[in-house]
């Protein structure tokens, strides 16, 4: 069924623990936006039914980003897949921006961080939201081992495929770099 | 022979232009054939900007309003704010009124962005949308009911584009207008009407929560007068609310 904003989708809020797109009001649970309703005993949800509704990045969700700019404390990214989906508006001004602090960057040694040593500039980098950050930024945390670069080319423009979790080696040139590598997740 | 050539010049013989008998649409929408509590006709339809997270074009007799939605998308170069931000932006055509809108000095458009505004707050639910801002851009490509009605059909359209970009919202909001006329009211007024009446007021409301967004009102009504004018736009709202619901429907369908 599909529901519209304003209208009412269930009478009695306290059983249900699990929501999605609804909102309360005296009592009633009430659909916020556009979509397919589905119910169980205890969740409700609205599936938006907008096609490219675009999601927001919120704390804990998985993100893939390339790097802009790089220094000695942080990364500068933007972010281009949100939870699974696509950012659509990828120009300069409306993108995401985000930044990776070099202690956020793995779990362990996190003084000895060399940024140069685990980011490059034009690196795809799966990385988790840690915070909301502050109006320019979200802030970005790779210190998991499924965390981190998923692509990258070499200084002589070939990919580079992961060899251990902080080298990464050119397939053409077999020159070895150092990167902060995602471990590969099984399909 | 003198004429600027920067300019794209008109061919040198021209013909008067003929036009089509346009006679059964001034028919519906003069009041004579139609009741006070009678809306002219309404044509709504969404997503006509593909660029646009969601749009509408909207039209009421012969206002024709295009309206659309981006975003939401980050906030730059501006202070943190913990919820959302909604920035309107309403622009006269040049040629949407009998005498051309000079398209650099506009002065209305200010005030009915603030009016909009202040309609659309209460239906958005900005909290969830930290950090983001949501840009909606009006066009009024041709005014038949001046600012009163304009912000009502305004209204209407931007909740409705903004409710097909899939934004998180309260509910829908519409907006309807009466006008007070040597007691008669008069709903969805023509500019002569607005011209020579006593009070005009405009209600912008969330039919499915009966909930009052905004009221826009010059001239005097008693009490009594205001009660009516209330109930007279509620119902309208509820007939547009149908509409729009309809309309939203059958576009989530297809």
């Amino acid at each position: 069924m599909i529901v519209l904003p304003g209208q009412p989708v269930s009478d009695n809020s306290d059983k249900i623990k699990h929501r999605e797109s609804v909102y309360e009001r005296s009592d009633k649970l009430i659909s916020s936006t556009i979509g397919k309703l589905s119910k169980s005993e205890d969740s409700i949800r609205v599936e938006s039914a907008h096609k490219n509704a675009q999601p927001l990045p919120e704390i804990d969700s998985e993100v893939l980003a390339t790097v802009v700019r790089l220094n000695s404390k942080q990364a500068t990214l933007q972010l281009d897949v949100i939870d699974g989906v696509p950012c659509t508006n990828n120009s300069q001004d409306s993108s995401f921006q985000a930044i990776l602090r070099s202690q956020d960057v793995r779990q362990t040694d996190k003084d000895r961080v060399k940024m140069y040593n685990c980011v490059r500039p034009g690196d795809i980098v799966r990385a988790s939201v840690i915070s909301l950050g502050d109006a320019k930024n979200y802030y970005l945390s790779t210190a998991k081992n499924e965390l981190g670069v998923v692509f990258a080319t070499s200084e002589y423009g070939n990919p580079m495929i992961p060899i251990s979790w902080e080298s990464m080696k050119d397939i053409q040139t077999d020159t070895i770099e150092q990167r902060k590598c995602a471990k590969p997740t099984p399909l | 022979m003198n004429f600027d050539r920067r300019r794209i010049n008109g061919p040198e013989a021209t013909h008067e232009l003929i036009y089509e008998n346009s006679s059964h649409v001034k028919h519906l929408n003069e009041r004579s054939t139609r009741k006070n509590d009678e809306l002219r006709p309404v044509f709504i339809k969404p997503g006509l900007i593909s660029s646009a997270s969601g749009s509408t074009y909207i039209e009421c007799g012969n206002t024709k309003i295009a309206c659309a939605v981006y975003g939401p998308k980050q906030i730059k170069n501006a202070p943190y704010s913990s919820t959302g931000k909604l920035n309107v932006e309403i622009k006269h055509a040049p040629f949407s009124s009998s005498i051309r809108r000079d398209p650099v000095k506009e002065l209305e458009a200010t005030h009915l962005s603030s009016q909009v505004t202040q309609a659309l707050l209460p239906s958005l639910r900005l909290e969830n949308y930290e950090k983001m801002q949501i840009d909606l851009f009006v066009t009024i490509i041709q005014d038949d009911s001046l600012d009163f009605g304009l912000l009502a059909n305004i209204t209407t359209a931007a909740g409705t584009a903004l409710a097909s970009s899939g934004l998180e919202m309260n509910g829908l909001v519409v907006g309807a207008t009466v006008a007070f006329k040597e007691d008669e009211m008069l709903l969805d007024p023509s500019p002569s009407e607005v011209k020579y009446a006593k009070a005009v007021m405009t209600v912008c409301t969330l039919p499915a929560l009966t909930q009052i967004a905004h009221i826009w009102q010059a001239g005097t009504l008693d009490i009594n007068q205001y009660k009516q004018a209330l109930q007279i736009t509620e119902s309208a709202s509820r007939n547009i609310h149908t509409l729009i619901a309809k309309t939203l429907m059958n576009e989530t369908n297809a």
